[in-house]
C-alpha cells in the first residue's frame, strides 16, 4: 500500500478521478465532495488552507487531507486568542475505505502540522457525532473530544484535539 | 442589479488601508446587497477588535458575510471561535496535559509534481 501526494491544482478540478469522487451518500459526505471540487482551491490559492491529494501506486485517487488555521478566543469577550492548527477537511474515497488509508493520510497530516508547530501547539478537528469509525481512528490516534458538539449546516460535530509535542532535539 | 457605492469605502476612513484594499478587491464582484452589507457589517467586528487579522482574508471576510447573509455556506473551519468560559477551562486543562502523540512517529507521504 503506498501512497504519494502533491498540492491540489486548479487543473485538478477537471481530472475525471477527482470529478468522481465519492466517499459516502450522508450529508456529510457531499459536504467533503462539494469542498474538494469547489471550495478548496479558492483557499489554496488564498493561501489560508492547505489541501493535499493522495494517490496510490496505480495512480488511483485515494482521498484528500487538507490543514489551515484558526484561532479561539478563551473566554470571550476579552480573552486571549489562541491559535489552532485544524484540519478542515480529510476524506478517503469509498472503494480505498478499510484498506487504513485514512490513517496514513490522518499521520501524514499530523506529520505537517509537527511541521509548523510553532505557529500553534494544538491540532484539531470536527467529526460528525454519527461517524462511529473516524471517531475511533482520530482517537486511537490521539485525539480527545472538546466541549460540547457543535451545529454546522445543520449537523453536529464534535471538537477533537490533540497537543502537538515539542519536537525531540 | 444592485451595484455597490464603491466610492463610499473612501470614506471609511476608520478602516486600515489594508482592510479598505481587501474591500475594493472583494466587492468588485459581489452584486447581491445583503452580502455587501454583512460584509460591511463584518468589518466593523474587526474595527471593534482594533485588529486586521490575516484569519479575515477578504475572501473569509466575504464568506462568512454571505453565510450571515444566508446566501451562502460558511467554511466553517476558518471561522474563529469564542469559547465559552466552561470550554475556556477544559481548554487549559487539556494544555497543561502530556501530547498524547509524544514519542509517537508519523510517516510522511512522499511527495510528487
Amino acid at each position: 500500500m503506498g501512497l504519494k501526494k502533491r498540492v491540489l491544482r486548479r487543473d485538478d478540478l477537471a481530472d475525471p478521478r477527482v470529478e468522481r469522487f465519492y466517499c459516502g451518500a450522508l450529508k456529510r459526505d457531499d459536504e467533503l465532495v462539494d469542498y474538494l471540487r469547489r471550495k478548496a482551491i479558492e483557499e489554496v490559492e488564498d493561501g489560508k488552507t492547505l489541501v493535499w491529494l493522495y494517490f496510490d501506486d496505480d495512480d488511483q485517487f485515494v482521498g484528500y487531507s487538507s490543514l489551515s488555521d484558526t484561532r479561539w478566543r478563551t473566554p470571550p469577550p476579552k480573552g486571549d486568542f489562541v491559535p489552532l492548527q485544524i484540519i478542515p477537511y480529510l476524506a478517503v474515497a469509498t472503494e480505498h475505505q478499510g484498506n487504513r488509508y485514512s490513517r496514513a493520510i490522518l499521520g501524514d497530516t499530523i506529520a505537517e502540522a509537527l511541521e509548523r508547530r510553532l505557529t500553534s501547539e494544538t491540532l484539531g478537528l470536527f467529526v460528525h457525532v454519527e461517524n462511529a469509525a473516524a471517531i475511533h481512528v482520530y482517537s486511537t490516534t490521539g485525539f480527545e473530544p472538546f466541549g460540547e458538539p457543535i451545529v454546522f449546516s445543520g449537523e453536529p460535530y464534535q471538537r477533537m484535539l490533540v497537543r502537538l509535542p515539542e519536537p525531540a532535539n | 442589479m444592485y451595484e455597490h457605492p464603491v466610492s463610499s469605502l473612501d470614506g471609511e476612513s476608520d478602516c486600515s488601508r489594508m482592510v479598505q484594499r481587501a474591500m475594493l478587491q472583494s466587492v468588485e464582484t459581489v452584486t447581491n446587497p445583503k452580502i455587501v452589507h454583512a460584509y460591511l457589517a463584518g468589518l466593523k467586528d474587526i474595527e471593534r477588535d482594533q485588529e486586521f487579522s490575516p484569519y479575515y482574508s477578504h475572501t473569509q471576510q466575504l464568506a462568512r458575510a454571505r453565510a450571515a447573509s444566508g446566501e451562502g455556506d460558511l467554511h466553517f473551519s476558518l471561522r474563529p471561535m469564542d469559547l465559552t468560559p466552561e470550554e475556556a477551562a477544559e481548554y487549559n486543562q487539556f494544555r497543561a496535559r502530556p501530547s498524547k502523540l509524544q514519542g509517537m512517529e508519523f510517516k510522511r507521504v512522499p511527495a510528487f509534481e
